[in-house]
Order: structure tokens, then sequence, then C-alpha cells
């Protein structure tokens, strides 16, 4: 799955620090999320969304590893 | 508290606890060491939940799950074939069989525990008749 989040991330100003403090989470988690290597639970991506106040579909765009 | 100092404490205790369990074994006391542990692990808590920042997410949560799974995968084959193997040497070296029965019966404990938690978790997670 790729994500948007490091875009989001600088477009709301804040540092990988202040999104995790917001979200709840590591600042790993963030790093990891923005990496590509970790998904993040629904929850999490619900909440991640929600935050920046667009769809889930605009941050994590998923794709089939098959392929 | 932050997370560094957190870690410090946590290394502190662990150090003393090993202390504590290495002396009490030389001294011969059981009382030392379950006290010693309960201790630690009183001192471990109240050290925890004075850390403001976040040390623990649903990441390091499936960490460990995956970690505990794949320890779980091969230390039980591993230490059930050690048992057998001792078991099956109990004629010729019967000191060892002991040692090869308690580490059976540890993982019979073991999977009946597992087992035990699958079912909860199975249940809890939707496991039941098919609804229409």
């Amino acid at each position: 799955m790729r994500n948007k989040l490091k875009v989001y991330r600088a477009m709301h100003d804040l540092t990988q620090e202040n999104l995790a403090e917001k979200l709840e989470v590591t600042r790993q988690t963030i790093i990891s999320i923005e990496k590509g290597k970790y998904d993040p639970s629904l929850r999490l991506a619900f909440k991640i969304a929600a935050f920046f106040g667009v769809k889930i579909e605009d941050i994590f765009i998923y794709e089939d590893k098959k392929k | 508290m932050d997370r560094k100092t957190y870690a410090i404490c946590g290394v502190i205790i662990a150090m003393t606890l090993g202390g504590v369990i290495g002396f009490s074994i030389t001294i011969e006391n059981v009382i030392l060491p379950i006290v010693a542990v309960t201790v630690g692990m009183a001192l471990l808590y109240l050290c925890k939940s004075r850390v403001k920042e976040v040390i623990e997410d649903e990441r390091t949560h499936r960490i460990s799950e995956r970690a505990s799974r794949k320890t779980f995968q091969i230390f039980t084959p591993s230490v059930a074939l050690i048992g057998v193997i001792l078991i099956a040497l109990r004629n010729k070296y019967p000191n060892l069989a002991q040692s090869g029965f308690t580490l059976a019966y540890s993982v019979c404990a073991l999977l009946m525990l597992y087992n035990i938690f699958y079912m909860y978790y199975n249940k809890k997670y939707g496991y039941g008749p098919d609804e229409e």
C-alpha cells in the first residue's frame, strides 16, 4: 500500500513528532508508515484521514502485491 | 518522565533483579526472588504510568505479536524434540530423564495455554454459527 502521509504532513506544516503526538502513536510508527514499511490498521488509517479532513483513499492507495 | 528515563529505569530494575535472584540462589532462599520479582514488576508499572509520551501503540503490539508467534513456532518443537531425546536416552543416562519429562510437560502446558487463548480469541473475534 502506498500513501501520501508525508505530503499531507508537509502541507499542514507538521513534524513527525507533532503528528505522532496528535494521533497518539509513536514517532517510529509515523516514520514506518511514511516509508511504506508498515500498513496502519483501519482504525489508525481513518484517524489519520479524519485528522487531515480528507477521505481515507486520498492518503492511502491500495496496490495488489501480486501485480 | 520521558521514554529515555523509562528505558534507564527498566535496565536498572532488570539488573537489580538479576543480582537479587543470583544472590538468592547462592543463599538458597525461595522467598527473596518472589518478593524481588513482585517489587520489580510494581516498580516497572509505576515508571510506565509516569511516562507522558506514547511508548506503545498498534505497531509495537503487532511487532510483539509476530515476535511471540515466531518464538512459539521455534521454541515449542525444539524443546519437545530435546525432551523426547532426553527421555529416549533414559536407559543410558538415567539422570537426564527427569529433565526430559520436565521439558515435555512444559511443552504440553504451553500448548494447552495456547489452545485456551486461541479458543478465547476465536470466540471474541466472531467465531460462531452462520447468520443469514
